[in-house]
């Protein structure tokens, strides 16, 4: 269940362009916000501890963990994902890939390549209609007893649908 | 399968049956102002109850809680409480725009709206935070 659904955001995001900067803006300084604050707690490390590590004020460190704060930098947020031991990804996305992780719908990443360098504006996907793309598939979950013999495998399993997922047009498949 | 959040927010109703703050949601609040709170709940729900700290959210005396918005207009409370027998529950008892430093008179009628709870007098319902669709919207307005 999500209290924000895809469709949701979906009708969201076609509001317009400044309503996207809005959902852009806003999700940005929440998400880093509340990742640092979760992770640093996971650590067992205070605010002045981090900020320590991380060679920032703990002022500028309780900033930046504030949901509200809009002036992150590439170069603090790094500081910070050092200090904690992490990675930080800074990238551009396509809406369909970021209404699929507003809405914790799965999406299959693919890495790097010509599509993730070269990013579909909101305007190219709508024409494409690749936000509304969806597949069903099934899924088979296997459950004990599982046997085999050098002839067949007896498989004991159940076969359920399951919500359908995004994926964009031209990645489309059914499994 | 999606990992279903941590957290359910609900809201309160009248023994009536009005569903109070979800009509203050959709009467009095602009859409970017729903936008700032539904993006406010759509991390929350994921936290684990300690990390639901200032600046986005607060204790407050008697059981009561505030998540806090800061909107172009001016700060936005929702007034709520952790219901004992319910895990991983949120109940929303009041919105409003915050009008003075010490909002007593927002916070006394969450409390007496958590007092008539705890009587039996009144009930929650599963708060909506999705948008509803206008007519405006399904034409796609564009701002």
């Amino acid at each position: 269940m999500s209290l924000i659904s895809r469709k949701g955001l979906l009708q969201r995001i076609r509001r317009g362009r400044k309503t996207r900067a809005q959902l852009v803006a806003s999700n940005l300084s929440e998400g880093i916000a509340f990742q640092i604050r979760a992770t640093r707690d996971k650590r067992g490390m205070t605010q002045a501890e981090l900020a320590r590590e991380s060679g920032m004020t703990q002022n500028n460190l309780s900033r930046l963990e504030s949901p509200e704060y809009g002036k992150q930098t590439i170069r603090s947020l790094k500081r910070i994902a050092d200090a904690l031991d992490v990675a930080l990804v800074v990238r551009l996305v396509p809406f369909s890939q970021y209404i699929d992780w507003l809405s914790s719908t799965h999406h299959l990443d693919e890495g790097i390549r010509p599509e993730a360098l070269a990013v579909p504006s909101f305007e190219d996907e709508e024409k494409s209609r690749q936000h509304e793309v969806q597949v069903r598939y099934f899924a088979v979950n296997l459950t004990p007893p599982v046997t085999a013999s050098l002839n067949h495998i007896q498989v004991s399993g159940v076969c359920q649908f399951v919500p359908p997922v995004s994926i964009p047009a031209q990645e489309s498949r059914v499994a | 399968m999606d990992k279903p959040p941590l957290w359910t927010f609900r809201g309160y109703m009248t023994e009536a049956g009005n569903s109070l703050v979800q009509e203050w949601f959709y009467g009095e609040l602009s859409i970017d102002e729903r936008d700032l709170i539904r993006d406010r709940v759509n991390h929350l729900k994921y936290l684990e109850r300690h990390l639901w700290r200032r600046p986005a959210f607060d204790k407050l005396e008697d059981d009561l809680n505030e998540v806090r918005i800061k909107t172009s207009a001016g700060p936005i409370r929702m007034y709520g409480y952790f219901p004992s027998g319910k895990r991983h529950s949120f109940v929303l008892l009041i919105g409003l725009y915050k009008s003075a430093d010490n909002d007593r008179k927002g916070k006394n009628v969450a409390k007496e709206r958590l007092k008539l709870l705890r009587q039996g007098k009144g009930n929650t319902h599963e708060f909506d935070f999705e948008e509803r669709v206008t007519s405006e919207d399904s034409q796609g307005a564009q701002d």
